[in-house]
């Protein structure tokens, strides 16, 4: 589906991963003493939190069952990733939260986590909430087809997060109204374009990243590493509506839209810090 | 030659300070008749080669700097500028030439990126 003439935007305000130039990049570690991470307190008495439609999230959960086909061994999951650099991301709350329900969310050690399905709560338009603040911390789709080599990726994976990613709403920040509803026009089919600029976040910061089918092996270009900021460069205003506003250096575009790369494509990964002694 | 992005942008844990310009071309031709890199890019080596000694041999760079203290620098060859069209059989893409340093400010790592064949 074309976006109307009239409704056309510069490309990076209809990402929902914004390319944004620059960022914190390293990692974000938990600070000493004074972390700023807040008391395990009722969720619904935390002003200003992390909050998502449960709705939507289960519409990309049912997505997700919908178009098994592409990634038949993968598990659906959802990842917590920080926004800011002092985020506490160390024994995080999350609850479903409606008007007279409220379900516990256990998060694994990973920082993963999966959300059962409750009649109740969708008519209750519930939603999805963390004890941390807004804008301070995120969750994306995390779909994994297990048995994988380590440090690998799956691509049909990757298309299918973009999809459900997409569904659920789980991307970053559009800036206004307008920008809102011009993603929702642009959002069908938005992952099989030529080059959706939906972000992943790699484990560590970013040395390679290999496409390997076969015989065939082919790096990506570093345009598509960093967040594209090595193309693009992003400026402040607009790195603050970015998931990737701490994860600048893990951030990569990956193919999606490319026909000539099936889904079973491994993409592998080299880090910066392969071969340096933990920190 | 493709040239490079400017940016000037630096906020907490990472700078990118971009080139000033264009990459100079190379002085020589490559190193065999296959081979479409400059031959400059092969002087730089990991653990012995500098930030400053990759500066002086092959000009400004497009700078990643991460809050770590490791850098990414690019450098590019050949291709066509974003938004203009391809001419003859060349590649779209240019080649690329990507060095991590480490916050003592020695290469590490160094990687080229052949330019994919455009199969359009």
């Amino acid at each position: 589906m074309s976006v109307p003439a009239s409704l056309r935007f510069p490309a990076r305000l209809l990402l929902p991963a914004l390319a944004l130039g620059t960022a914190a990049a390293q990692a974000p570690r938990p600070p000493a003493a004074t972390a700023p991470s807040l008391p395990p307190v009722e969720i619904s008495a935390l002003g200003d939190p992390v909050e998502k439609s449960y709705r939507r999230i289960v519409d990309g959960m049912d997505l997700f069952e919908r178009r098994r086909a592409q990634a038949p061994q993968a598990i659906l999951r959802f990842r917590l990733l920080p926004r800011r650099a002092d985020t506490d991301m160390e024994d995080i709350e999350l609850a479903i939260v409606g008007d007279s329900v409220r379900i516990p969310v256990p998060v694994a050690a990973d920082r993963s986590f999966t959300l059962p399905r409750s009649p109740r709560a969708l008519r209750e338009n519930a939603t999805v909430v963390p004890n941390r603040r807004a804008r301070s911390m995120t969750w994306r789709v995390d779909i994994r087809t297990p048995g994988l080599p380590p440090d690998t990726r799956r691509l049909g994976d990757l298309r299918l997060e973009c999809a459900v990613g997409m569904e659920a709403e789980l991307v970053s920040e559009s800036r206004s109204a307008f920008d809102r509803l011009a993603r929702l026009i642009a959002d069908r089919g938005y992952c099989e374009r030529r080059e959706p600029r939906y972000l992943f976040f790699a484990d560590r910061p970013l040395w390679r990243v290999t496409l390997v089918h076969g015989e065939r092996r082919e790096d990506l270009s570093v345009d598509r590493l960093y967040a594209g900021v090595t193309r693009d460069p992003i400026g402040h205003a607009e790195l603050r509506h970015c998931d990737c506003e701490v994860l600048i250096d893990r951030a990569y575009f990956a193919p999606l839209g490319d026909p000539g790369w099936p889904d079973d494509t491994l993409l592998t990964f080299e880090y910066i810090d392969d071969g340096e002694p933990p920190r | 030659m493709s040239g490079l992005r400017c940016a000037s942008l630096a906020l907490a844990g990472l700078l990118v300070a971009g080139c000033a310009g264009r990459a100079p071309p190379p002085s020589e031709p490559a190193r065999t008749a296959r081979s479409p890199l400059p031959v400059a890019w092969a002087a730089v080596t990991p653990g012995r080669s500098t930030r400053a000694d990759v500066q002086a041999a092959l000009g400004p760079a497009h700078v990643l700097r991460f809050g770590s203290g490791h850098e990414v620098w690019v450098y590019r060859h050949g291709g066509v500028e974003p938004g203009r069209r391809r001419r003859g059989d060349g590649p779209a893409e240019p080649h690329e030439l990507v060095i991590l340093s480490g916050p003592d400010g020695v290469v590490t790592r160094v990687r080229t990126r052949l330019a994919p064949v455009a199969a359009r």
